[in-house]
C-alpha cells in the first residue's frame, strides 16, 4: 500500500537498523517477498528468537500478513519461536548420522547438559535440538552449534567442543572443529 | 467476444469438447461424470493437494490428478478402470490413517464429503494399525470457530479461501510433513469477518461452528430459503430450522449478489430471533411501569388517542427492519388512515447533512464490482458496513484494479489499497477537491496538510485512466463536518470519470422503506407526490399528499410541542438518532409514544404502548437490497407469543379507526405495489434515483479545539457490535467484545492509556467508558468510536448543532509498567 501520508508501519519490535536491513534485502529480489527467509534471520538475530513482536515487525516492513510470516517461519527448523540459549546445538539424526552412532552423541549431550531435546540449560547457554539432515554426511555423526559444523563426533570430542563455547560466545574460526 | 478455442477429448468413451484451459476434472463434471475430490473448489484455482481425483490417461504411465490436468486434443481419459479404483482406494485409505472416525459425534456427519466419498469410493478397510496423529481437540479459535486438527485432511481450502477469496489470510498451514497443521498463528482467535465460509467449504469436520456444535443433524433440519436483512447487501441465505428454532444460517448461491459466500454477521447473526427477551404480548404503561395487555386493549388505547388529535400532529419514524410490504402498508396507514405526511425511515440522519439530500443505494450492480478497474472509497469502510461487497472488490484487485481510499481511519483491507489518503476530520473535502481537480487535468490545488501531492496526482491518474471506475461515498463522509463538500467533490469526480455515485448508506431494508414511500417528500417508487396522487387515491382512498417533515424535523417538532403521537416502528431512536439529547428532549414533550418492535429497546422502555412485532425470519414477503434488488424472505419460524407482523398490526389499527386496510397476504400487497412502483419484481432491481448534485465549494476552515477537549471524535461503523439485535446473538456479541475506541499511539502516550485498558471519553455533552485500542490507523488528535454499542452510545457525546465533536480521553486505571 502506498500511503498518501507517508509510511504508517512502526516496525514494532525491530530496531531501525534491522528494518533498514530488511528493506535492503527486499530490494535484492524482483519479488520483495522473496526476502522473507533472510528477513526472519535478521529479526531472529536481533531479538534472539521470533517473538510475536518480531514477527509483527517483519510483517509490517514487508507488508505481508502476520499469519503468512508465521506460517513460513514454522516450516523451517532454524527459526525459533521461543527464547533459546546463547548456543543452539542441533544434532543430526538422519540416516548417515544414525548409522554412525548419533544416538550415543545425543544421549551424551543430554546427560552432560542435564536437559532433554527442545530444552535450554538453566544458565541459558545451550539449547539442544535434533535435526533432519544438515547436509554434511561426510562428517557423520555431526552437529551444528550456532552456524558452526562439528563432525566425526565422539563423546570426548563433544566435551572438548562444549568447553570452547562455555563463555557464551562463539569461538574464533580457527578454534572451531573440523 | 471472440470465440474461445476448444479441444476435443474422450472421457469414459464419451467424446467431449471443452474450452481450451479447462481441466479434465471440469470437463468430466460438466459431462455428468463424477470424479471424487476434496481440495479443489470451483471458486479457486486447482491445487492438486488431496490426490483424490486420479484418472487414467492413455499414453501416460501413471495416474493423473484430473483437477490439475488441462484437457488436450485427442486425450483419452478413464475414470473407472480397476487401476483408477485402486488409486482412489489407496488415497482414501491414506487420508483415513490419521482421521479419527469420530463421525457419530462430528457436526459434519451426514453432510461430510469425506464420509460420502469413503462410502462410495473407499476400500472399506485399513491396514494402518499404528497410532494416529494426536492433537488437543477441540481447539477454540475465537467466538465463532472450533478447530479439530485430527479430522483435517490438509486440503488447504480454508487457507486458500483466506488468501484468494477474502484476503484476510486468517488460517494458515504451520510446520511441515507429518507435523503439518492448519491453525492461526499461535492458536490465537481467528481474525476474519468471513470465517463461516471456511466452515461451509471444509470437506471434513475440522472446522465447525461453535454455535452449531451438537445442535442438529442435517436431515433433521428443514431448510427455508430467505434473504439476510442484517446489513443491506441482501445475501441469499438458507435458514436451517429444527422444530421452532433456527439452528444455523447457510449461504444460498446467488450469482448476482453473494455468489456462494456470506459474512459472519450473516452466518451467526440469527440467534436473536429466539432470544428469551423477545416481546410476546403488548405492553401498556400503568402507574409508571409496564403491564402486559391484550391486543384488543392496546389497539383501542392507541385508536382513542389518535381519535383525539389531528393527522398532522402524528408522525412515524423507522422502517429499516420492515419488509417492503410492511413499509408500504405503513406508508398507506399514515398517509391515508392517520392523514399525516410526517414519516421517515432515515432516523440516523444528521440534520442539514447531505444524508437527507441523496438517495441511498448503489446504481452500480454488485456483480459488476468484480469488473471495476478502479474503486474509490470515500468515507466508506466497506468491510465494516457491507462486507460481502469486499469479496467482489477483492476479485477486482486480483485483476489489477486500483483501490483509492479517502477516510479518517485506514481501512482493514489496507494491503489491497493502492492509495490510502488518511485525512484529518474536516479535511476530507479538501482531499476530494484536490483529487477531483487532478482527475480533471487541472493542477491540484494545494494538498491539505499531511497529504502527499505526488500521491494525489498518481491516484488521480489511475482514476482518470480507468475505464470502469466505481465511486462509493459512505456515512463517515456524508456526516463529516465538510460532508457537503465531500459529496459535491465526489459528484464532480463521477461526472469527470463518467460514472455514477454509489451512496453506501442505510442498513437492513432501508432501501425497501425508501421504495415503499416511508419518506416525507416522495410517493412509493420515488415518484413525486403530486404525480402519484390520483393513483394513490384510487388504491388507498383519500390521503395527504403534502410533503412532510424529515426525521430530524420530526424530532424538532416534538421538542417544540408540535406533535401529539409518535409511532416508532422497528427503530431504536434512543440509540439510532445522531444526538441522544435531542431525542430525550423530544420524548419529554411527547404526549404519546407508540413503539412497535421485537425487543423492549431503550426507546420502547420510554413508550406508552409497546406492540410486539415479528422479525424478518418470521415473515413472508420481500425486501430490497442496497443495489435495489427485490428478494423474497420466508417465514422460517412462527415467532414468540402473540407477536404479529407489522403490516397486520397497522391493518388491525386501521380497523379500530374505522378504515379498511385488508390484504389476504404479502402477495396481494406486493401486487398492489407493482402497480405503483415501476420496475418492481422479484429478483429485479429498482433504480436508485439521485437528485442533481451541487458544485464543489471552497474548503471550509476546520473548527478549532475547545478548552479541555483536545481530541476530535470520529464516529464510525463496526460490523460486529452490541446493539438491540447483535447483543442478543451470542457469537456476534462475543466477536464484538466490549465497547472500544481507537486512539493514535501519540495520544495514548499523552494520557497514559494502554492497549485494552479502560478509558473514559468525555465531550461537553456526556461521556462513555470503552476499552482503548491503540493504533496508527487513526491520525493523532482523533478518536474513532464505533456506533452500535448500546453500552457506549456515540450519540451521548454528540451535539448536532456543532459540526465537530471535541472530546477528552482519560485512562481509568494507570497503565501497567512495561
Amino acid at each position: 500500500m502506498n500511503a498518501g501520508n507517508g509510511e504508517r508501519g512502526t516496525g514494532n519490535g525491530l530496531s531501525s537498523a534491522a528494518r533498514a536491513e530488511i528493506r535492503r534485502l527486499m530490494a535484492q529480489f524482483p519479488e520483495p517477498q522473496s526476502a522473507l527467509l533472510d528477513a526472519l534471520f535478521v529479526a531472529q538475530e536481533e531479538v534472539g528468537y521470533l517473538s510475536p513482536e518480531a514477527i509483527r515487525g517483519v510483517a509490517e516492513v514487508m507488508d505481508l500478513p502476520e499469519s503468512e510470516v508465521t506460517s513460513v517461519a514454522s516450516f523451517y527448523h532454524l527459526y525459533h519461536f521461543k527464547p533459546v540459549g546463547a548456543h543452539v546445538i542441533q544434532v543430526c539424526t538422519n540416516l548417515s548420522c544414525a548409522l554412525n552412532g548419533c544416538g550415543r552423541i545425543l544421549q551424551h549431550l543430554k546427560t552432560r547438559l542435564k536437559i532433554d531435546v527442545g530444552q535450554t540449560t538453566p544458565d541459558r547457554r545451550f539449547t539442544l535440538k535434533t535435526a533432519e539432515c544438515l547436509a554434511a554426511c561426510e562428517l557423520a555423526p555431526m552437529m551444528l552449534i550456532g552456524d558452526d559444523r562439528h563432525g566425526q563426533l565422539t563423546p570426548e570430542k563433544v566435551d572438548a567442543i562444549l568447553t570452547r563455547y562455555a563463555d557464551g560466545r562463539s569461538p574464533k574460526p580457527e578454534a572451531r572443529g573440523p | 467476444m471472440s470465440e474461445q478455442p476448444t479441444v476435443t477429448l474422450t472421457i469414459d468413451g464419451k467424446a467431449l469438447s471443452a474450452h481450451k484451459g479447462t481441466t479434465v476434472y471440469q470437463a468430466a463434471t460438466r459431462a455428468g461424470i463424477e470424479i471424487p475430490i476434496f481440495c479443489y473448489h470451483d471458486r479457486m484455482p486447482p491445487l492438486g493437494a488431496c490426490r483424490m481425483c486420479l484418472v487414467k490417461v492413455e499414453k501416460q504411465p501413471k495416474l493423473q490428478t484430473s483437477c490439475t490436468l488441462e484437457a488436450a486434443d485427442g486425450m483419452v481419459v478413464y475414470t473407472d478402470t480397476p487401476e483408477v479404483k485402486a488409486g482412489q482406494e489407496a488415497i482414501l485409505e491414506f487420508l483415513l490413517i490419521n482421521h479419527p472416525l469420530d463421525c457419530p459425534i462430528c457436526d459434519k456427519g451426514g453432510e461430510c464429503p469425506l464420509q460420502d466419498q469413503t462410502y462410495k469410493f473407499g476400500p472399506g478397510r485399513s491396514r494402518f494399525v499404528e497410532a494416529k496423529r494426536d492433537f488437543a481437540k477441540p481447539v477454540s479459535l475465537g467466538p465463532a470457530l472450533v478447530l479439530d486438527r485430527e479430522r483435517c485432511i490438509l486440503c488447504w481450502r480454508c487457507v486458500r479461501f483466506g488468501e484468494i477469496i477474502a484476503g484476510d489470510d486468517a488460517l494458515k498451514g504451520f510446520e511441515r510433513g507429518f507435523s503439518s497443521e492448519i491453525n492461526t498463528p499461535f492458536t490465537l482467535p481467528v481474525q476474519s469477518k468471513f470465517i463461516g465460509n471456511t466452515i461451509a467449504i471444509c470437506p471434513v469436520g475440522a472446522l465447525t461452528a461453535k454455535s452449531y456444535r451438537f445442535i442438529s443433524r442435517p436431515w433433521d433440519n428443514r431448510p427455508v430459503q430467505s434473504t439476510c436483512t442484517l446489513c443491506g447487501v441482501g445475501c441469499a441465505v438458507e435458514f436451517d430450522v429444527r422444530g421452532e428454532r433456527i439452528t444455523r444460517t447457510r449461504a444460498r448461491e446467488h450469482p448476482a449478489v453473494n455468489d456462494i459466500w456470506l459474512c459472519d454477521l450473516g452466518f451467526f447473526g440469527h440467534a436473536f430471533v429466539d432470544h428469551t427477551d423477545r416481546l410476546r404480548r403488548p405492553l401498556m404503561r400503568r402507574e409508571g411501569g409496564f403491564v402486559e395487555t391484550t391486543w384488543d386493549e392496546a389497539l383501542s388505547q392507541i385508536a382513542s388517542r389518535l381519535g383525539r388529535t389531528s393527522g398532522p400532529r402524528v408522525a412515524m419514524l423507522g422502517g429499516a427492519r420492515l419488509t417492503n410490504e410492511d413499509a408500504y402498508v405503513a406508508t398507506r396507514f399514515f398517509r391515508a388512515v392517520v392523514g399525516t405526511p410526517h414519516l421517515d425511515h432515515r432516523v440516523d440522519a444528521r440534520p442539514q447533512s447531505p444524508d437527507l439530500a441523496v438517495s441511498w443505494g448503489m446504481g452500480t450492480a454488485i456483480a459488476d464490482l468484480a469488473l471495476a478497474d478502479c474503486v474509490v472509497l470515500i468515507g466508506c469502510d466497506i468491510t465494516e458496513t457491507y462486507p460481502v461487497l469486499w469479496l467482489r472488490m477483492k476479485q477486482a484487485t486480483e485483476r489489477g484494479a486500483t483501490i483509492i481510499a479517502v477516510t479518517p481511519k485506514a481501512l482493514e483491507i489496507q494491503r489491497f489499497v493502492r492509495w490510502q489518503f488518511l485525512h484529518r476530520s474536516g479535511q476530507g473535502g479538501a482531499v476530494m477537491l484536490a483529487l477531483a481537480d487532478a482527475v480533471r487535468g487541472t493542477a491540484p490545488r494545494e494538498a491539505p496538510q499531511g497529504i502527499d501531492r505526488t500521491a494525489l496526482a498518481a491516484a488521480a491518474k489511475a482514476l482518470g485512466s480507468a475505464s470502469r471506475p466505481v465511486v462509493m461515498i459512505g456515512r463517515t463522509a456524508l456526516d463529516a463536518p465538510d460532508g457537503w463538500q465531500m459529496l459535491a467533490a465526489s459528484g464532480e469526480m463521477c461526472r469527470k470519470t463518467g460514472t455514477e455515485l454509489n451512496v453506501m448508506r442505510g442498513k437492513g431494508n432501508a432501501f425497501g422503506a425508501t421504495a415503499a414511500g416511508l419518506l416525507p417528500d416522495v410517493a412509493p417508487g420515488g415518484r413525486a407526490l403530486a404525480d402519484a396522487a390520483s393513483e394513490l387515491r384510487q388504491a388507498w382512498g383519500s390521503l395527504t399528499t403534502e410533503a412532510g417533515m424529515t426525521a430530524p424535523e420530526i424530532l424538532d417538532a416534538a421538542v417544540a410541542g408540535g406533535l401529539d403521537v409518535l409511532f416508532v416502528i422497528g427503530a431504536d431512536l434512543a440509540n439510532d438518532v445522531p444526538d441522544r439529547e435531542r431525542w430525550r428532549a423530544a420524548r419529554a414533550r411527547l404526549p404519546f409514544l407508540v413503539v412497535q418492535d421485537a425487543f423492549l429497546t431503550e426507546t420502547a422502555q420510554m413508550a406508552d404502548v409497546v406492540l410486539p412485532a415479528l422479525v424478518a425470519a418470521e415473515k413472508d414477503g420481500t425486501v430490497t437490497s442496497i443495489e435495489g434488488r427485490v428478494q423474497r424472505v420466508r417465514a422460517a419460524v412462527s415467532g414468540p407469543g402473540d407477536a404479529r407482523g407489522d403490516w397486520a398490526i397497522l391493518a388491525a389499527l386501521a380497523a379500530r379507526l374505522g378504515k379498511t386496510i385488508a390484504y389476504s397476504g404479502w402477495e396481494e400487497i406486493f401486487n398492489e405495489m407493482r402497480g405503483l412502483i415501476p420496475g418492481l419484481g422479484i429478483d429485479e432491481r429498482l433504480p436508485v434515483r439521485h437528485p442533481p448534485l451541487g458544485k464543489p465549494s471552497e474548503p471550509e476552515r476546520p473548527a478549532s479545539a475547545a478548552g479541555g477537549f483536545p481530541l476530535i471524535l470520529i464516529p464510525g461503523e463496526a460490523l460486529f457490535d452490541r446493539g438491540v439485535l447483535t447483543s442478543r446473538s451470542p457469537t456476534i456479541a462475543d466477536l464484538a467484545g466490549e465497547p472500544w475506541a481507537m486512539l493514535h499511539p501519540d495520544d495514548a502516550g499523552t494520557i497514559d492509556a494502554a492497549d485494552g485498558e479502560p478509558v473514559v471519553i468525555t465531550s461537553a455533552r456526556g461521556s462513555v467508558a470503552v476499552r482503548a485500542r491503540i493504533s496508527p490507523v487513526v491520525l493523532p488528535g482523533h478518536v474513532f468510536l464505533p456506533r452500535g454499542y448500546d453500552a457506549a452510545p456515540v450519540n451521548t457525546l454528540i451535539d448536532v448543532n456543532e459540526p465537530v465533536t471535541f472530546v477528552q480521553v482519560r485512562a481509568l486505571a494507570p497503565a501497567a509498567p512495561s
